[in-house]
């Protein structure tokens, strides 16, 4: 029962806004709650020719050959310890189950660090849009607003720290010690 | 010559400037209704602001307590433009603000940011100021100089997009010294500098230390970490942290609290898993130009050869007892043989302990300028501390402080006192800390019998956050709330690390019941009695407390104590 409490999940059940950064772009993805893949038998009801993001247990359940190239991680998910195999994955989504729950930021740089994941990280969940500039820092690419954000304060907000001392953006790409980054 | 305080480039200016702009755009969200009290709540605490009793209480970073006169006066002209006069050092280095309206904030922040200064990260679940000791680059005890590594990792740590929402806030402090002076194992991360046997340069690093409601002193984790890999290690442990550390409970959500539910040992081994994966990334690694351009960014203070008058040095001592006692204890010896460490002492018996006004403040700038360099140092007991002063000025020195109130000769006696703001300012607190401070003063306030009694470290929280690092003290008050009055819990028997008091760092015991404000001094006084009465030559408070126990003390302050038991076990049995 604790988990409940730790973990709200109303937010799976709310409309979102996908931000790139640039703008707003449509979601292509098929956004499964956990309530939604508990209840049903096996994630194997759905049409697997979709794009579906299923929680990751639920993923992890169907065989290989079955699992979209995408699932979604709660902020409690271990993956350092489960050696996921990545290569067919585009996209990860990561949710915030409160705003202040910080974990997801450490999940997504051990994507991209540990695992060298390439593809999309998601921010889910209590996603703010003065979170945005440290979520991009440590690899997320897509962020699900509320639906009444502003998109013009979002891109001012996820632009507004261009310099950092460790620019985790930059060095991701040259992966050479950059401690005094200007963008 | 030796370093002085580091300066901004325009890389560092422009962070500064940056986060002014981002926060005056969030505060004005704020004040307009789009952004709401809980989205911004955790925005304005990462800049420094709480919401407290009367006002924001506006936090200033001074990263490990370095300032340069020219900061002081800024801060010193805030305290009377915005505030009312005065502000508060805290054991953190840091200083605070309680009367600055939430809507002038920014402009605040915007005047510090002209005299590099910031509050980033002084508040919130995230790292906060690095501390260090108020004697680094002087003290002769000193193996290697922190400060640069001081610096590394302050800017490591700003603005660290991985760590800005911790499960709990986060405390490193770091010294390069064999004393411990900054309290190093009562933070989350404690860094000792050291050299191995072949001279590389490398870090102790110790974990898991916090005060609060579950005082644990730090465990050692790893014994030399060199100081090129040091970013990585200290991510791999705030990495574990943040990813394992409780969120679902504030008071078991420090990292202590991980440490020693699952011990150091499986912790050391998670760290260890994460710090294989990660420590050969070349993005974590220091070059040694880094740390070369770095320590070049420090201003230097040269140091003059002209030799020490002694002869008129010691005419001077005996002519002036109260000179003679400052020197003895506010004035601590230096790596120049010609040079001193001089301490003002913000405990002057008529001031809150660590306020100081504006007025103070702005000629303690003038005396640091003429006297030691221009720069000075925040220590984490709350005094002021000028690095460089040459012994031939250390008469004149005192006569100025003499006339600004700063020159209580006090230094680690019984009423150099840390407090925390208490409930008058602070609305976490349970109790006031600054009356009991001052009844503290007024009770003992015989100089010759303070330094009869010597060292004491007598430290007062207003509550379990421990602000006042109760804990550490050799005498701990702690606030508590008793039906909405102020009591106050006794501990003996604390230690902070320095060589003032018990050489294991521990937190003291609690001697029994609370008491009332007004009860407050006598105990005090029956425990200072027990211990004069108690102790062997030579002896101090801390020996007195570790030979005897705290038996003979609980006996003196509760004489009733056993009668009032003995019917309660028969109503028990």
């Amino acid at each position: 029962m604790a988990k409940i409490i730790e973990f709200p999940t109303e937010w799976q059940n709310q409309e979102t806004k996908l931000f790139t950064g640039d703008g707003v772009i449509s979601d292509t993805w098929h956004f499964v709650s956990e309530a939604d893949a508990v209840n049903l038998d096996t994630p194997n009801y759905y049409d697997l020719t979709r794009q579906i993001l299923f929680p990751l247990d639920a993923w992890l359940s169907l065989s290989p050959v079955n699992r979209p190239s995408g699932f979604w991680l709660r902020s409690n998910d271990d993956i350092s310890k489960l050696e996921l195999d990545l290569t067919h994955t585009q996209i990860i989504a990561i949710a915030f189950p409160r705003a202040v729950d910080g974990r997801g930021y450490s999940i997504a740089r051990i994507l991209r660090e540990e695992y060298g994941f390439t593809g999309i990280i998601r921010a889910i969940g209590e996603v703010r849009i003065d979170q945005l500039t440290n979520m991009n820092q440590v690899g997320f690419t897509e962020f699900a607003l509320h639906p009444d954000a502003s998109i013009e304060s979002a891109k001012q907000a996820l632009n507004s720290l261009p310099n950092r001392y460790l620019d985790y953006q930059d060095a991701k790409k040259g992966n050479q010690f950059n401690y005094r980054h200007t963008a | 010559m030796t370093a002085a305080i580091y300066q901004y480039d325009a890389f560092d200016q422009a962070i500064v400037d940056q986060r002014v702009t981002q926060f005056k755009n969030q505060l004005s969200r704020h004040l307009k209704g789009e952004l709401s009290e809980e989205d911004f709540r955790p925005l304005r605490l990462q800049n420094g602001l709480y919401i407290q009793r009367h006002a924001p209480m506006l936090r200033i970073a001074i990263p490990y307590g370095l300032l340069n006169t020219k900061q002081l006066r800024t801060l010193a002209d805030i305290a009377q433009q915005y505030d009312r006069g005065y502000a508060h050092f805290t054991t953190r280095q840091n200083l605070q603000y309680n009367w600055i309206p939430l809507e002038q904030t920014a402009e605040v922040l915007e005047k510090l940011a002209t005299v590099q200064m910031h509050a980033i990260q002084t508040s919130g679940n995230c790292i906060r100021n690095i501390t260090s000791d108020a004697l680094a680059g002087i003290a002769p005890d000193e193996a290697v100089d922190p400060r640069p590594f001081a610096e590394i990792l302050r800017q490591w740590s700003t603005l660290h997009p991985e760590f800005a929402y911790l499960p709990r806030k986060f405390k490193i402090a770091i010294t390069g010294a064999t004393e411990d002076r900054a309290s190093i194992l009562w933070h989350d991360i404690g860094l000792r500098v050291v050299k191995n046997e072949i001279g590389e340069i490398g870090f102790t690093v110790f974990v898991g230390g916090g005060m609060g409601r579950t005082p644990i002193t730090a465990k050692k984790i790893n014994a030399f970490v060199p100081w090129q890999q040091i970013l990585g290690y200290l991510e791999s442990i705030v990495r574990v942290y943040n990813l394992h550390g409780r969120r679902d409970n504030m008071y078991k959500s420090r990292i202590k609290i991980l440490v020693k539910s699952i011990g150091i040992e499986a912790f050391s081994e998670q760290v260890n898993q994460t710090w294989k994966k990660i420590k050969d990334q070349p993005r974590l690694q220091i070059p040694a130009a880094e740390l070369e351009r770095v320590s070049a960014s420090f201003t230097t203070v040269s140091y003059s050869d002209m030799a020490v008058d002694t002869a008129e040095l010691n005419r001077l001592k005996q002519t002036y007892l109260p000179f003679a006692r400052w020197v003895k204890l506010n004035v601590l010896p230096h790596k120049h043989e010609n040079y001193a460490s001089v301490t003002f002492s913000l405990k002057h018996p008529t001031q809150a302990p660590g306020d100081a006004t504006t007025e103070q403040m702005l000629k303690i700038a003038d005396l640091a300028d003429q006297y030691s360099q221009g720069t000075l140092v925040v220590s984490h007991k709350q005094n002021l501390v000028l690095n460089h002063v040459h012994q031939n000025n250390l008469y004149e020195l005192w006569k100025a402080a003499e006339a600004l109130q700063v020159s209580s000769p006090t230094v680690g006696l019984l009423t150099d006192m840390i407090a925390c703001p208490g409930g008058d300012f602070c609305s976490l607190a349970n109790a006031k800390s600054i009356s009991v401070s001052e009844a503290i003063h007024q009770k003992f306030d015989d100089l010759d019998y303070l330094y009869e009694l010597g060292n004491i470290r007598l430290n007062i929280s207003g509550c379990m956050n421990s602000c006042g690092h109760h804990h550490a003290a050799d005498i701990g008050i702690l606030g508590v709330d008793k039906d909405g009055q102020d009591w106050y819990q006794i501990t003996l028997g604390g230690s902070d690390g320095s060589n003032k008091g018990h050489p294991t760092v521990k937190a003291g015991k609690v001697i029994g019941p609370s008491f009332s404000e007004a009860a407050v001094p006598d105990v005090i006084e029956t425990i200072i009695n027990t211990y004069i009465s108690n102790r062997a030559p030579e002896e101090a408070l801390w020996q007195t407390i570790d030979r005897i126990g705290l038996e003979p003390f609980k006996a003196a302050v509760y004489p009733d104590r056993i009668e009032k038991r003995q019917p309660q076990e028969v109503n028990n049995g």
